[in-house]
C-alpha cells in the first residue's frame, strides 16, 4: 500500500429518494493509495451503491467523499449495451472524452488486446453477449490509467482468457499506485490478496480484517530500493506471491 | 475539448438511435399546417415558424438528452470530469440539433413570402429568433428529460405545459408576467402593426425584435444555468 490517502468516505449515507429507506448510513472509510479492497456482502446489501459513491457516480444523501483521484474508472455490474454504436467507435469516443485525443486509437487497441476484444470492435454494442459487454465495460474503465478503479462483479460472464486478464489489470493499477475496489461473487478476488475487506451489512460497512497468510518461522522486513519505473512490476510480483509490500 | 467530445458522442448516439423521428415529424407537420395558406409578409412567416417550432424542438431536445441509457450517462459524466460537464455536453448536443432545425424551418417558411420580399433586417431578425427559440426549447427539453422529470407522465406535462404557459402568460397584460416565459407572443404581436399605421409587418417587427430576442435569450440562459446548478447539486 502507498502512504498517501486516496479516498475518504466521511459519515456517508445513501438512499434513493427523500422518503426512501437508507441503503447505507454513517459510513466512514479510508481507501489508501495503492490498496486493493474487496467489498463483500449479500445481494441487495448495498455493495453497488457503495461502489457508486466511491466512484463518484452517485452523490451521497449524507456525508462527504474526500480526495477522490482525478481519473476514476468504473465498470458497472452490467455494461449498458442499449446504444446504437459499434464497440470500437464507442471506445474511441470514450477515449476522446477522457482527453486522449491523439492517443485514443492506441488506448483502444491496448485494452482490446488485453481483454481479447479485437474481433468485437466492429460489432454493434447491442449485439454483444453478456461476457463481451463486460469486457467493453472493463476496457472503457481502463482507457486512461485510473487513480481509482471501481469494479462491480468484473468476472461475471467473462470467458476463461478474460478471467485471467482481470487480475493482471488490477495488479497493474495497484502497482502504479492506484486503488482498486472490487465486488465479487465469483470468489476470484481472494487470489489477488486484497489489502482490505469492507463488509456491507444492514446499512453499515465494517472494515473487516484480512487474515494474514499462514507462515512458519520468524518474520523479517526486507527493504528494497529500486528505480521508480521498475516499481509497478516488482510490486505486482510481490503481491502475486501473497505479500503486502509498502511503498515509501 | 472533452465536453465537446462528449457532445459529439451524445449527438451521434441520438442520431443513430433514430429517436428524433417522431418529434421531427411533429415539427414538419406543425410547420406545414400552421403556415398553410397564401403568400404572407416575411416577418409573419418567420415569427409564426419560430412560435410553432418551440414545442417540437423541446421534444427533440428531450429525446437527445434521453437517448443514452442511465448508466451510460453516469459513465460519460465520470469520463468527462463530473455531472455538470456531462449535462453541459448533453445541452450542447441538443442545441446542435435544435438550432439547425429551427433555422431550416424559418428558411422553409420564407418560401411563401409575399411581393414585399425579404428585407435584410427581417431575415436577420427571423434567423436570430429561430436560434434563440431553439435555445429556449433546449431549456424546456432539459427539464422534461428523464434525469429531472423521471419516467412517468411528468415529461409529457412539461413538454405540453411549457408551450401552453408561453402562450397564456405571453398574453398577460403585465410585462412582468409575460417576461416569465419566452416572449414569442410578443414577437407575433410585433408583426401586427395597428390599423392605420403606415408600416407593414416587416417594418413594424425590425425595431421591436432586439428587445424580444434579448428577453428570449436571457430566459433560455437562465433556465439552462438552472439545469446546470441542479446537476451540480446532485454531484
Amino acid at each position: 500500500m502507498g502512504q498517501g490517502l486516496c479516498v475518504e468516505l466521511r459519515k456517508v449515507g445513501v438512499r434513493y429518494g427523500r422518503r426512501s429507506p437508507w441503503v447505507l448510513q454513517h459510513v466512514t472509510l479510508t481507501l489508501p493509495a495503492g490498496a486493493l479492497v474487496q467489498v463483500t456482502g449479500r445481494n441487495g446489501a448495498g455493495k453497488s451503491s457503495l461502489l457508486r459513491v466511491l466512484a463518484g457516480v452517485l452523490a451521497p444523501a449524507a456525508g462527504v467523499v474526500l480526495d477522490r483521484p482525478g481519473v476514476v474508472g468504473w465498470a458497472p455490474e452490467r455494461f449498458p449495451t442499449a446504444q446504437a454504436m459499434r464497440t470500437g467507435d464507442y471506445l474511441r469516443a470514450q477515449a476522446r472524452v477522457r482527453g486522449l485525443a491523439a492517443g485514443a486509437e492506441r488506448a483502444v487497441r491496448r485494452e482490446a488486446d488485453r481483454l481479447g476484444l479485437g474481433s468485437l470492435l466492429e460489432v454493434p454494442l447491442r449485439q454483444l453477449s453478456m461476457g463481451s459487454a463486460q469486457k467493453v465495460g472493463l476496457a472503457q474503465a481502463l482507457l486512461a490509467p485510473p487513480g481509482l478503479l471501481v469494479l462491480d462483479e468484473p468476472w461475471s460472464g467473462l470467458d476463461a482468457d478474460a478471467r485471467h486478464a482481470v487480475p493482471e489489470l488490477v495488479r497493474q493499477v495497484v502497482g502504479a499506485g492506484g486503488s482498486v475496489a472490487v465486488t465479487d461473487h465469483q470468489r476470484q478476488v481472494a487470489a489477488l490478496a486484497p489489502d482490505l475487506r469492507w463488509q456491507v451489512e444492514g446499512g453499515a460497512v465494517t472494515d473487516a480484517p484480512i487474515r494474514p497468510a499462514p507462515h512458519d518461522g520468524r518474520r523479517v522486513v526486507v527493504e528494497v530500493e529500486l528505480d521508480e519505473r521498475q516499481a509497478p512490476e516488482v510490486l505486482a510480483e510481490l503481491r502475486r506471491r501473497g505479500l503486502a509490500p509498502r511503498v515509501r | 475539448m472533452r465536453v465537446l467530445a462528449l457532445a459529439r458522442f451524445r449527438l451521434r448516439g441520438a442520431l443513430s438511435a433514430r429517436v428524433l423521428l417522431a418529434p421531427g415529424v411533429a415539427l414538419v407537420a406543425l410547420q406545414v399546417v400552421g403556415l398553410a395558406g397564401g403568400a404572407q409578409p416575411a416577418a409573419v412567416l418567420a415569427v409564426t415558424s419560430a412560435a410553432l417550432a418551440l414545442p417540437p424542438l423541446a421534444w427533440v431536445a428531450r429525446q437527445v438528452l434521453d437517448a443514452e441509457p442511465d448508466d451510460q450517462v453516469l459513465l460519460s459524466a465520470l469520463a468527462v470530469g463530473g455531472p455538470v460537464r456531462g449535462t453541459l455536453a448533453g445541452l450542447l448536443a441538443a442545441y446542435a440539433i435544435a438550432a439547425p432545425l429551427a433555422v431550416l424551418c424559418a428558411l422553409g417558411s420564407l418560401l411563401r413570402v409575399d411581393q414585399d420580399g425579404m428585407p435584410a433586417g427581417v431575415l436577420l431578425a427571423g434567423g436570430a429568433l429561430a436560434l434563440v427559440t431553439a435555445l429556449a426549447a433546449v431549456g424546456i427539453g432539459a427539464f422534461a428529460a428523464r434525469s429531472v422529470a423521471g419516467r412517468g407522465g411528468t415529461p409529457v406535462v412539461v413538454l405540453v405545459g411549457a408551450p401552453v404557459l408561453v402562450a397564456v402568460l405571453g398574453l398577460a397584460g403585465s410585462p412582468w408576467v409575460s417576461a416569465l416565459v419566452p416572449r414569442l407572443v410578443a414577437a407575433v404581436r410585433a408583426t401586427n402593426p395597428p390599423a392605420g399605421s403606415p408600416f407593414g409587418p416587416n417594418e413594424w417587427l425590425v425595431p421591436r425584435a432586439p428587445a424580444i430576442l434579448l428577453q428570449i435569450l436571457l430566459w433560455a440562459v437562465l433556465v439552462l444555468a438552472l439545469r446546470l446548478v441542479l446537476a451540480r447539486r446532485r454531484s
